[in-house]
């Protein structure tokens, strides 16, 4: 190397100490000779020094629900904030877009299904937070309508069909107004690894309907994905 | 429950059937790729919308993925890709978000338990400052800049990740840090205290 000084690609190679026995010698011994390239190989590693402090903002709770390791017992008492809030979410969630869940149980895999389908007109969006209690009510009477409910069967090979599942959904929104918010998520994660019983597989698809849900904020939609990614994860829990 | 399987093993395990292994994954390599997102993109939300994005879709990609290349290799690529679609979308160089006016908390590396409200608008001056500082970086030298500095991965692991030659890493690498330098010099004069610059108070570098 005659010209060591304009030599950036090994001076780099110097820097990240990815160089070989050879070239590390041929740096040390220039830099012993050389004040200029000394003081440059100074203030690159200063600058590597101030970059080691930039550490990310870490998602406070309720940010990220992504999964924490779980104990494999049944403590469940201090499950992230995040799945509150994710559970809380679901009910939101479900009754805001009462309308148009659909959840079934394909071949490939649980679909949930939210926001409308090409098929069917918008129906006029609620506006803003809208008491949600009261969607909770709105959903029940109309699963009640729809739903022929037939009596869960424990069967070991749980028969799965939209009705069971419905049904199974309208009772745990109708305990999560009795229960907190933990018994809710704990009891979705048994419905949806009941439905996988066979199968093991629990992919849910969400589908495009889910980003296009009107009168949603970006928030609200991220807190939509967040929640699908949850309830993924939930799913393959014990 | 929880062994210590190599993630190729955990992509075995899920692809076979086993409903636990995926997300073991998402344990191991959620914070590191959150923290590439945020740094190649600069933005806290976009960058968790990014890391999710990344599981969704390697998730749906298991079934393909054929073991040649290391999983974590081939997640960084899927968000990798994820950030470039996001800067190439957003059509401006990434904001690095600084919070103004906060007290002089130095946060030495990331904190495991979550940070409150406040605590997450607190960042040390110096993160700060490298924050703003690498926002003024063209994407490829700033990506070049992360996968090398908080991930650790060698030129020739970059070169591969990137698709470009070993030489190109090393010259984006070198630019990089050149305009990080100035860039930081820029803003040490213009701080108004001084301020302790050259402790390296995590011990790298």
């Amino acid at each position: 190397m005659s010209h060591m000084c304009h030599n950036e690609a090994l001076l780099t190679a110097y820097l990240y100490d990815e160089c070989d026995e050879a070239d590390r010698a041929r740096v040390e011994e220039h830099l012993a000779r050389c004040a200029t390239c000394r003081a440059e190989l100074d203030g690159l590693r200063a600058v590597r020094r101030h970059l080691s402090a930039w550490s990310p903002p870490v998602p406070g709770a309720g940010a990220i629900p992504f999964g924490r390791p779980v104990p494999p017992t049944a403590g469940r008492g201090r499950r992230a904030l995040w799945g509150l809030a994710a559970a809380a979410v679901l009910v939101l969630a479900a009754a805001a877009a009462v309308a148009t869940v659909e959840i079934r149980y394909g071949p490939d895999g649980l679909v949930v299904r939210a926001g409308r389908s090409a098929a069917e007109p918008a129906p006029a969006a609620d506006a803003g937070p809208a008491p949600w209690r009261e969607d909770i009510a709105s959903l029940e009477r109309r699963l009640r309508e729809e739903v022929a409910v037939r009596p869960v069967a424990d069967a070991p090979a749980p028969a799965v069909d939209d009705a069971d599942l419905l049904r199974r959904v309208r009772l745990l929104i109708e305990e999560s107004e009795r229960r907190q918010q933990r018994e809710l998520a704990s009891r979705l994660a048994t419905v949806l690894r009941d439905l996988d019983a066979q199968r093991r597989a629990d992919l849910m698809q969400v589908q495009q309907g889910l980003g296009r849900l009107e009168g949603q904020t970006g928030a609200e939609m991220l807190q939509q994905r967040q929640l699908m990614n949850y309830l993924m994860r939930v799913s393959q829990r014990e | 429950m929880q062994m210590a399987w190599t993630d190729e093993e955990l992509v075995a395990r899920s692809r076979g059937g086993d409903p636990d292994s995926f997300n073991e994954l998402v344990v191991r390599w959620e914070r590191p790729i959150y923290a590439l997102a945020y740094r190649v993109i600069g933005r806290e939300e976009d960058a968790r919308d990014v890391c999710q994005e990344t599981f969704l879709r390697a998730y749906r990609a298991l079934g393909g993925f054929k073991g040649e290349a290391k999983f974590s290799s081939w997640l960084y690529r899927i968000a990798l890709n994820l950030c470039r679609d996001w800067i190439r979308r957003e059509r401006r160089a990434p904001i690095a978000q600084a919070p103004e006016g906060v007290d002089l908390v130095e946060l030495a590396g990331e904190t495991e338990p979550s940070e409150s409200a406040e605590a997450l608008a607190m960042r040390g001056q110096m993160s700060r400052a490298v924050a703003a500082a690498m926002a003024h970086l063209p994407p490829e030298q700033r990506t070049a800049i992360v996968l090398k500095e908080y991930h650790g991965l060698t030129f020739q692991e970059i070169a591969e990740l990137l698709d470009c030659p070993l030489s190109t890493v090393k010259t984006r690498l070198y630019q990089g840090l050149t305009v990080l330098r100035r860039q930081l010099v820029r803003e040490a004069d213009a701080r108004p205290a001084p301020v302790a610059e050259y402790t390296s108070r995590n011990g790298t570098g």
